[in-house]
């Protein structure tokens, strides 16, 4: 999977510390979803959702590289 | 949970297994004092199985520090184990096919100079995990 995730967080000013003290997570797992190396569970997908107000499957979209 | 806590919850685990590990050490310097100088008995007994505590203690603060972790550092600690537990079991198989043709029969415990090195060097790779 792929996501703006970064972007989203740049729009706000919001380091990746600040991003995972929002949503409860620690600074390697934001890391590890920004990067790609780890899809978020449903549950936390849907936090990242209602934390920027936008469908999940705006800020995640399949990575047709990806042999996932 | 703030990161800032969990970057404590981490710092505690390595607080509590350095503990562990320095118990163990000092059990396991007992033990083998125990084992050459002192004559069969209670006491020897007692000394020579003192590092078990320790050891489990070490299990135990791994497990704790997975009940704390999220969901992406608790699959990297799933992980990290799952590589330490293969490696020893591919090392294990091979030296027992090794020992036959000369090389020197080792106690068991030495699997563990291989297991812990692995799972505590992914668990540093993990702390250090940039992007």
């Amino acid at each position: 999977m792929k996501n703006i995730l970064p972007e989203l967080r740049a729009e706000r000013g919001w380091t990746q510390v600040d991003l995972a003290g929002r949503l409860g997570v620690s600074r390697q797992t934001i890391i590890a979803i920004e990067t790609g190396r780890y899809d978020p569970s449903l549950p936390l997908a849907f936090d990242i959702g209602e934390l920027f107000k936008r469908p999940v499957e705006s800020i995640f979209s399949r990575d047709k590289s990806s042999k996932k | 949970m703030e990161p800032a806590e969990r970057k404590q919850l981490f710092f505690l685990w390595i607080r509590q297994f350095g503990a562990w590990f320095l118990l163990y050490l000092l059990g396991y310097a007992g033990a083998m004092w125990a084992l050459f100088n002192l004559p069969p008995g209670a006491a020897r007994t007692a000394l020579v199985i003192a590092p078990i505590l320790p050891g489990l203690g070490l299990v135990w603060s791994t497990v704790a520090a997975y009940r704390r972790a999220d969901e992406f550092v608790q699959r990297e600690i799933l992980l990290a184990a799952a590589q330490a537990a293969l490696f020893t079991a591919v090392w294990t198989l091979v030296y027992t096919f090794l020992e036959p043709l000369g090389l020197p029969h080792l106690n068991m415990g030495f699997v563990h100079t291989f297991g812990w090195p692995i799972f505590l060097w992914r668990m540093v790779q993990l702390m250090r995990l940039r992007g």
